[in-house]
């Protein structure tokens, strides 16, 4: 039992932090806003050259073979600046689980793993972003992975309440490849999903509670900074409890996509499920602390809150994953209780 | 720019037992199967059922299981903070009694061993394991709550004796206990956190007057302690005068972290408001809500102990923190006594003896509702984070 980080990661987190202070500031966000579309093949090149895409990519393919744990804190760091293109969704629903593929859809596809960009569509995440700037296409659905080249997906763009995301319905495929794919690669996909939702909404909670609490140290009322008052420090103590307690189920979950649990299913139920809640939260109390001000497009906590309410129900909502989970605790009644959580199938 | 891997030399996150830990699971369930009285004891906040427990902490010593995370100079097994988590997890899952002696155990042991003269060490580490120290606390007074630095209660130095004066309340097992630990006040000229010294005092001294509190439940689970001009040697004081307040916080910070309420317990009470709950049929789509959500944070708890342990372990330091997991864990008891009463309908007023499962909920509903106040109120501890996690002002 090793739950913990080594501190040789740390080094890597700060670099992709410097990245995100320096190069991905909420003015870059809103400039990207005003362009065609604010996927920006400068900063994708640029992630790439941190060596983002290669992280979690199997040895096979030259990448690091990074465990999805320790990459998370990574992920987290990138979501936390907001980016806009679809690096972390490239790096855990394509890149980390590659090398399960299909050895011919695995040779179709290798080219593109580093630099280039492979949305995933499924039917728990319908909409896919930022389309047009990928090379292909992977629809997955139950026992079939489907691959299209872009230029043979016909899709239609849907506007999104996140001006970052640019989301299209898929509507015909033409001359795909289709590959068969066993239950338990497709259960890993979704595993997949709920993680990186999960990881994305820790980064994105972690930025509003930080935007916020730089906010009351400065903003008076009273004669004194309002960050002083208990009811405001309260609440962002609630939100702080609410990202502590979503971190190592994350992790843990993350740990058992990567080492076939056969429990990766539920640990990633349990990690979204919490995540979410703190994203909740965070957006709700964070605009709260602001007072007027947080209603306002000007000032930057909106770019990140617009992200958590945008994809909280990505990949399941807490409402499907309830359910889920509810089954799963009828089933296993006898099982329950304090040596549950590390059991082994 | 990215470090290659072998570079990196990471040492990998593993999330499973190895087995030596699960032979020591196997050994703590194999003892606990054998010894674990087949009837519940009575209360411990009773005569009675106080003696009881006392002798259960003498029974768990015989088999060097009082004091497993104590070294082994001091007589315990010396077990890392993983092997405690299993030790508490079969605990559970065994259902034996209450720990008598957490005071002890958890609190004033670390303390003693940090701050205490050899003297004191033999003095009162083995009589605590053993049962025949059963420690109260004695922090909290009347006017001096959430603002503990506030103490009045006094402990003047005359030759080789301190003389205590003042009031002690809300003193955990004080009823039926044999010593206290607290904070005194030795020098009268300073205020707030300064001047207060570490004392240890028996309650059997002379000018103690204990005056039991019946709780919520009836039973006298903690009390007031009246001193009227009690003679206690200066060998009774741990540390230097006038470093109480240290030392006290390095002790409350024993009890807020994670030795205080490790995750089994809960965990098993969120197992048993399942199955619970899965005897009702017709159960509201709200409920079902509730105790999935209860079951995820208590698992949510878990792993987030585990990861902390696993942070000390690895040579961390835990500060302020511990604070967010006070506020989880005192939440969380709460809401799932409160669903499990919702559950139970009208059934859960009983207190029917005989329908223990049954009035087992409203004794732990009104227990749990102690718990967002102990060991720091959770509003000290939002406090806490608030001002020293992020930094908001004071």
């Amino acid at each position: 039992m090793h739950f913990t980080f080594d501190s040789e990661l740390d080094s890597f987190i700060t670099t992709v932090s410097d990245f995100i202070r320096n190069d991905y500031s909420p003015q870059h966000i809103r400039n990207s806003w005003k362009q065609e579309s604010p996927f920006s093949a400068e900063k994708w090149q640029s992630m790439v050259g941190l060596g983002i895409t290669q992280m979690n990519l199997d040895g096979k393919f030259h990448g690091m073979g990074l465990p999805l744990d320790e990459a998370s804190l990574v992920y987290e760091e990138l979501a936390y600046g907001g980016v806009i293109e679809p690096i972390i969704e490239q790096s855990i629903l394509v890149n980390n689980l590659a090398h399960y593929f299909p050895t011919d859809l695995q040779k179709l596809i290798s080219s593109k793993l580093v630099d280039g960009f492979i949305a995933v569509a499924h039917p728990l995440s319908p909409l896919v972003n930022h389309l047009s700037q990928a090379a292909g296409l992977l629809s997955i659905k139950e026992t079939s992975i489907v691959y299209t080249d872009i230029a043979s997906v016909s899709h239609t763009i849907l506007p999104s309440n996140d001006p970052s995301r640019k989301l299209s319905r898929i509507e015909s495929l033409e001359n795909s490849q289709v590959f068969q794919i066993d239950n338990n690669l497709e259960q890993k996909i979704v595993s997949s999903g709920k993680v990186m939702t999960g990881i994305m909404m820790l980064g994105l909670s972690r930025r509003c509670l930080d935007i916020t609490s730089e906010y009351v140290k400065t903003r008076e009322q009273f004669g004194k900074p309002i960050g002083s008052f208990q009811a405001v420090k309260h609440m962002l103590a609630d939100v702080a409890v609410k990202i502590e307690f979503a971190k190592a189920a994350i992790y843990r979950a993350a740990n058992s996509i990567d080492t076939n649990n056969a429990y990766h299913a539920l640990h990633a139920n349990i990690a979204k499920y919490l995540a979410a809640q703190a994203g909740e939260i965070a957006a709700k109390n964070s605009i709260q602390a602001h007072g007027a001000m947080g209603y306002t497009w000007e000032v930057d906590l909106h770019i990140f809150m617009r992200r958590i309410w945008a994809i909280t129900s990505q990949w399941s909502s807490a409402g499907e994953i309830e359910l889920a989970i509810d089954g799963f605790l009828q089933s296993n009644l006898e099982d329950l209780g304090s040596t549950f959580t590390f059991r082994e199938k | 720019m990215l470090l290659l891997r072998k570079e990196m030399q990471i040492l990998k996150m593993k999330l499973n037992f190895t087995n030596d830990q699960n032979l020591f699971r196997q050994e703590v369930r194999s003892w606990l199967e054998t010894n674990v009285p087949k009837k519940p004891l009575l209360s411990l906040d009773t005569e009675e059922g106080f003696e009881q427990h006392r002798h259960w902490e003498k029974t768990l010593n015989e088999g060097n299981w009082s004091m497993v995370t104590w070294p082994k100079e001091y007589g315990g097994r010396g077990l890392d903070l993983i092997e405690w988590l299993i030790f508490e997890e079969e605990y559970y899952r065994a259902k034996a009694p209450t720990r008598v002696n957490q005071n002890g155990v958890f609190l004033l042991g670390p303390t003693l061993m940090e701050y205490g003269t050899d003297l004191q060490k033999q003095r009162f580490l083995s009589a605590m394991a053993k049962g025949e120290h059963i420690w109260a606390q004695g922090w909290s007074e009347p006017n001096a709550g959430s603002d503990m630095a506030a103490i009045r209660s006094t402990a003047i130095k005359q030759g080789d004796k301190f003389i205590i004066n003042g009031q002690k309340t809300w003193s955990s097992r004080a009823s039926f206990a044999d010593w206290t630990f607290g904070l005194f006040r030795s020098d009268p000229e300073t205020s707030r956190h300064h001047g207060l010294s570490f004392i240890l005092v028996p309650l059997d001294a002379s000018g103690i007057t204990v005056r039991p509190i019946p709780q919520l439940d009836g039973e006298p689970g903690f009390a007031e302690i009246f001193f009227d001009n009690v003679e206690v040697p200066i060998d009774n004081l741990i540390g230097h005068e006038g470093q109480g307040w240290n030392i006290a916080m390095a002790t409350a910070g024993f009890e807020r972290g994670l030795m205080l309420r490790s995750p089994a317990r809960f965990q098993e009470t969120a197992a048993s408001l399942i199955k619970l709950a899965s005897n009702c049929d017709n159960l509201a789509p709200s409920i079902k809500a509730a105790l999935v959500d209860c079951w995820i944070r208590a698992e949510a708890y878990a792993l987030n102990i585990y990861q902390t342990a696993s942070k000390i372990q690895a040579g961390k330091k835990i500060g302020p923190e511990s604070s967010l997991g006070k506020i989880f864990w005192s939440n969380l008891d709460l809401e799932m006594h409160a669903v499990a009463l919702k559950i139970l309908g009208t059934q859960s007023e009983l207190k029917n003896e005989e329908a223990k499962n049954i009035s087992s909920w409203i004794k732990g509903f009104m227990f749990s509702l102690a718990g967002p106040i102990y060991a720091g109120t959770n509003e000290i501890q939002k406090n806490i984070v608030a001002e020293r996690l992020l930094g908001l002002p004071r």
